[in-house]
């Protein structure tokens, strides 16, 4: 007799009973049900869902690490390489020792450095030296913005990315987690009608069964493919000998 | 006559421009250093769209397993008219 008949009749003859169709949709629906998902794979993937978010503020400290470094780099040239470059400059053209030694103060009126109007000096010196300090101020402040005003719109695009990637990812492993619960429900609720219907095992049956006959059929095939190498093997001999 | 800063403005400009071009290549050289390498940073990762399209399909799939799941609770909820409905859909079932 056919095994394959032999062990269908052998689960069925298990079941209630029921016609032989409601015996087949039962069966069938228990074999198509039997992929096992065990609670595990349900909590590693919640539990990934959880790490994904340490693992974005990991990755947003390096960025943000990285532009803090370049920040430090360009406001060190700034400080130390462009704006003593600068100050000599603007110190000349600007005539600060002349404006400091009374020589010359900046008119407003005509502007351009004049001599100083006699009893007005110290408002005029100090009106120049204000100038020349915003004119000073505001030359290093642009050059500051020039520098890192890149970086800082660099940063914020980056981590903006590098933000909407995880927040991709976290929300697609909160689909698989869903979707990995509603199998462990449908399992629950497929061994609650199983133990009602009293075959709670079939299905475990079914499932030890089938792996089983899967382990066989590769170990089977293993097989061939060694007997398939050792003729290939004694037919390399034979046209050796030949 | 109102305040005139022009005439010193051009001079700040003076002084910045030969710093500028005073520390050109030093300046660029540091820019070049001081720039990230966006294909090495940016996530690239499938598109939002790649995303959603296999969401849909997944969130569809996950729907119709909870409906399968809910079953039960639901033929007990509509009493003893859902059971009855219950019975005659395996009936059918069972002409098969």
């Amino acid at each position: 007799m056919d095994p394959t008949r032999v062990a269908t009749e052998r689960a069925t003859s298990r079941l209630p009973a029921f016609s032989l169709g409601v015996r087949w949709v039962l069966l069938v629906g228990c074999v198509a049900g039997c992929a096992h998902v065990p609670p595990e794979a349900v909590k590693l993937s919640y539990q990934i869902g959880q790490d994904l978010p340490r693992l974005h503020e990991s990755y947003d400290s390096l960025v943000h690490q990285r532009f803090e470094d370049f920040r430090a780099r360009r406001k060190a040239y700034l400080d130390e390489v462009w704006t003593p470059d600068f100050l000599p400059r603007w110190i000349e053209k600007g005539r600060l020792v002349d404006v400091a030694n009374g020589t010359v103060v900046w008119s407003f009126d005509t502007a351009s450095f004049v001599r100083p109007t006699p009893g007005q000096e110290r408002s005029q010196l100090l009106s120049t030296i204000s100038e020349w300090s915003a004119q000073a101020v505001g030359k290093v402040e642009k050059k500051r913005k020039e520098l890192l005003d890149p970086l800082d719109q660099d940063e914020k695009e980056l981590r903006r990315q590098v933000q909407e990637a995880f927040t991709r990812v976290v929300q697609a492993n909160a689909y698989i987690t869903a979707h990995l619960q509603s199998l462990r429900d449908v399992e629950e609720a497929q061994d609650e009608a199983l133990k009602a219907l009293g075959i709670k095992d079939l299905r475990d049956s079914i499932n030890g069964a089938l792996a089983k006959a899967s382990d066989e059929a590769a170990d089977g095939l293993d097989k061939v493919r060694k007997a398939d190498g050792l003729i290939d093997k004694a037919k390399e001999a034979m046209n050796n000998i030949h | 006559m109102g305040r005139q800063t022009r005439g010193m403005d051009d001079l700040a400009d003076k002084a910045e421009q030969e710093t500028n071009e005073a520390l050109r290549d030093t300046e660029l050289k540091l820019l070049l250093e001081t720039r990230i390498d966006w294909n090495a940073l940016r996530p690239q990762i499938a598109d939002q769209e790649t995303y959603d399209t296999l969401i849909a399909a997944v969130q569809s799939a996950t729907a119709q397993n909870e409906s399968i799941a809910q079953l039960k609770a639901r033929i007990v909820a509509l009493g003893s008219a859902g059971i009855a409905v219950a019975g005659k859909v395996v009936q059918l079932i069972g002409r098969v």
